[in-house]
This record gives structure tokens, C-alpha cells and sequence, in this order.
């Protein structure tokens, strides 16, 4: 998934929708791409942190592109750097998946 | 003596989600004009957003949103009014991380970014959040 723009209350439905509908065709390891985003409010937070569990609740995993300093700021602010996974880059983020994926 | 000059910027929005990055272009441009560093603009934005949302999502009806901003000698304090059922009193403590809370993080996100945060009810049964930062020259 690729956002742009600003991930807020007004908007945050429709991309969780669509992640939900991501899950629902049998994807669970999915990269969210929110190097094109200049700002993230507790709403888009929200729908990372739901994105994140339902993966989990079907053994996939999540893993975000993130460089913008503000948006980093917001996840450690929340202590969710801790327990995102974090990458500058799309490859890096599909390495990090390969890397979890069960053998 | 004269009285100080009058710098309150009032904004009023509809309760209405897609109307507060309206209030958010607003305060880039009077942080800006207040001379706040770009991650200070940055928190007040985030901030404000955070109480604009609370009162969007607990409004009852007409009424909207105001913001209002005001400068005093050291600060910009910002008030963000609601006609709302009101908002959950309770400051709290950021939901431990493994939680993974997909609500609540806007209350602590207005305390991790201001420098004061208060919330009272109104008279007229809605929400009052009210949002302090120090000028950067008074830090």
C-alpha cells in the first residue's frame, strides 16, 4: 500500500478499508508505504496499529516505509518505534518481511 | 496606558473531519508569523488536529468547532470550543505500546506535544480543550 498526502480522521476509513480488504484476499504480509506522507494524526496511527493486528492475528506481518522525521517523531512519541517495523526504503521493508516469513 | 494590541486569530469549522486541515494550514501560517521552529509548528499542528478530531467525533450537533488562538506575553494559547457531549476528563498515561491501542493515543499526544493541557466542560454541555505552547524566544 502506497499513502500520499495526510493520514487523518477524515480519510483514515478508506485506507483501512482497503487494508482490510487486502487481508481479506488471503494477503497477510503487507508493506504500507508512508514515505509520501507529510502528516499522521492518533486516527492514521489507528489504522497502522489495526492494519498491523489483524495481519498478526493471521501469522503475516506489516512493514512500514518511513523517513519523514515528523511522522518517525509521532511513532516514538507513542512507543510504537518499538514495536513497528521500520524502513527507509520499499526493498528494505520486503527484505524485513522475507526475513520473518516461516519457514 | 493603552491596551495591548488585539491578536486573537478566531477559526470556525463545521463538526466535520474534512474541515480541519483547514485549521492545521491556519496555525503553520500564525506559528510561522510567531517565529516557532518548524517541529514546534509541527506539534501545535498535530496537536490542535488531535483536539479538532475529539470534538468532531463527540459533537451532538450544531455548533461546529472554534479555535481560537491567542497570544500572550509568553505563550500562544490556543482554545479549541465544541458543542459536544464532552470529552472523557481523564488525562491518561499513554497506553502501553504492546497494547497496541488503536483509540486514545489523541489525549496523550496533546500532552507529549504542548507545553499545558486542559480540558473543561462549557457551559453549554460541550468540551473546552484549551493548549499552551511557550515562544520559542521565551524558552
Amino acid at each position: 500500500m502506497v499513502l500520499a498526502g495526510e493520514l487523518e480522521l477524515a480519510n483514515c476509513s478508506r485506507v483501512r478499508d482497503a487494508a482490510i480488504s487486502l487481508l481479506a484476499q488471503s494477503t497477510t504480509r503487507i508493506v504500507m508505504d508512508l514515505s509520501g506522507l507529510s502528516f499522521i494524526d492518533s486516527s492514521g496511527v489507528g489504522v497502522v496499529i489495526g492494519t498491523l493486528k489483524r495481519a498478526r492475528e493471521r501469522q503475516g506481518a506489516v512493514a512500514l516505509v518511513c523517513t519523514d522525521p515528523t511522522i518517525l517523531r509521532v511513532f516514538e512519541i507513542t512507543g510504537l518505534a518499538q514495536v513497528l517495523s521500520l524502513h527507509a526504503t520499499q526493498e528494505e521493508a520486503n527484505q524485513a518481511l522475507r526475513e520473518e516469513e516461516p519457514s | 496606558m493603552s491596551a495591548p494590541p488585539d491578536t486573537t486569530v478566531e477559526i470556525r469549522i463545521p463538526s466535520d473531519a474534512e474541515y480541519i486541515r483547514i485549521v492545521r494550514l491556519a496555525l503553520a501560517g500564525l506559528g510561522a508569523r510567531l517565529k516557532f521552529p518548524y517541529d514546534d509548528i509541527e506539534d501545535i499542528k498535530l496537536a490542535v488536529s488531535e483536539a479538532c478530531n475529539n470534538a468532531v467525533l463527540h459533537a451532538t450537533g450544531a455548533g461546529g468547532v472554534v479555535v481560537r488562538c491567542t497570544q500572550t506575553p509568553d505563550s500562544l494559547e490556543i482554545e479549541v470550543r465544541d458543542q459536544g457531549a464532552g470529552l472523557s476528563a481523564a488525562l491518561g498515561a499513554r497506553p502501553p505500546a504492546e497494547e497496541l491501542s488503536e483509540n486514545g493515543l489523541g489525549l496523550f499526544l496533546m500532552q507529549a506535544l504542548m507545553d499545558e493541557v486542559a480540558l473543561e466542560p462549557t457551559e453549554g454541555g460541550g468540551t473546552r480543550v484549551n493548549l499552551r505552547k511557550r515562544l520559542p524566544r521565551c524558552l
